[in-house]
């Protein structure tokens, strides 16, 4: 059966969010889980920085983050972090 | 829409999610919206995450043309919030300028985009923008920023935003 984390809120701001689904991911010993978004409208920056940030962390332990239904608002944010991410990753390096 | 409140520092993410169901019932032009949720959202994990405040006080005001923000909080400061992660700024200019230039406070070797972002969005709708800590008073406006010592010393951090309610190409200036 597919590992599901269902989100109960429609506005999601703090990093703490995201680290409470790495903790339940981890105590779980799941090795995929999904996140499903259906529910949520607005994330903040901070929010999708530490859910990017913890993706890259549990893959590098093989285990794999998806998102699935994804609001515009949830999408585009998800990808500007991204691409700012990216970013920021080259002027380091 | 108009907000007058003074919270304390537990009542904040809960806060935060009834607030931004508030705004989301607003009708604002396109992009505006999502700015404004996301300077909420910003600044109080800043407040939750740095600050160790234990009183917050609130204030928007959004009339049709207009948009007014502030928060304050009694918390230690932008300068002493980066102590902990070993960054030293040597007076309150220099943390303000830190914050405003994306350096995290966080641990880590990490870029901090609360303050820097809400910067350049509120700079794109031509708005104001300042931020005062411990005696020092950053006002931003139109790509200058204007550094002022106050006569008195506030506890934690202060932020007021006031802007023209417009659309904004908000994710462009998040990236």
């Amino acid at each position: 059966m597919k590992n599901e984390i269902k989100i109960r809120k429609k506005f999601i701001g703090f990093r703490n969010d995201a680290v409470d689904f790495k903790r339940k991911i981890l105590r779980n010993q799941w090795k995929s889980v999904d996140l499903n978004f259906s529910e949520v409208v607005f994330i903040t920056g901070a929010f999708a920085d530490e859910l990017l940030k913890i993706k890259g962390e549990l893959s590098t332990g093989g285990i794999r983050i998806s998102f699935s239904h994804l609001g515009p608002d949830v999408k585009k944010m998800i990808s500007a972090v991204e691409k700012r991410k990216l970013r920021w990753t080259k002027l380091k390096n | 829409m108009e907000l007058r409140k003074k919270y304390k520092r537990q009542q904040l993410e809960l806060e935060w999610e009834r607030i931004s169901g508030k705004i989301q019932k607003q009708s604002f032009p396109s992009g505006f919206g999502q700015y404004v949720l996301y300077i909420l959202g910003e600044l109080f994990m800043n407040i939750i995450e740095h600050a160790e405040a234990q009183k917050i006080k609130l204030n928007i005001k959004v009339s049709k043309k207009k948009f007014h923000f502030s928060v304050s909080d009694d918390g230690k400061g932008i300068r002493k919030s980066y102590h902990k992660n070993e960054l030293f700024p040597k007076d309150d200019k220099s943390a303000i300028e830190f914050a405003l230039g994306g350096l995290s406070s966080k641990s880590g070797k990490e870029r901090g985009f609360g303050f820097y972002s809400i910067r350049k969005l509120t700079e794109a709708i031509n708005g104001n923008f300042s931020i005062a800590s411990g005696n020092m008073e950053a006002t931003i406006s139109k790509n200058s920023i204007l550094y002022r010592r106050m006569n008195n010393t506030i506890p934690g951090v202060a932020v007021n935003i006031n802007s023209p309610v417009m659309s904004i190409d908000f994710y462009n200036y998040i990236k």
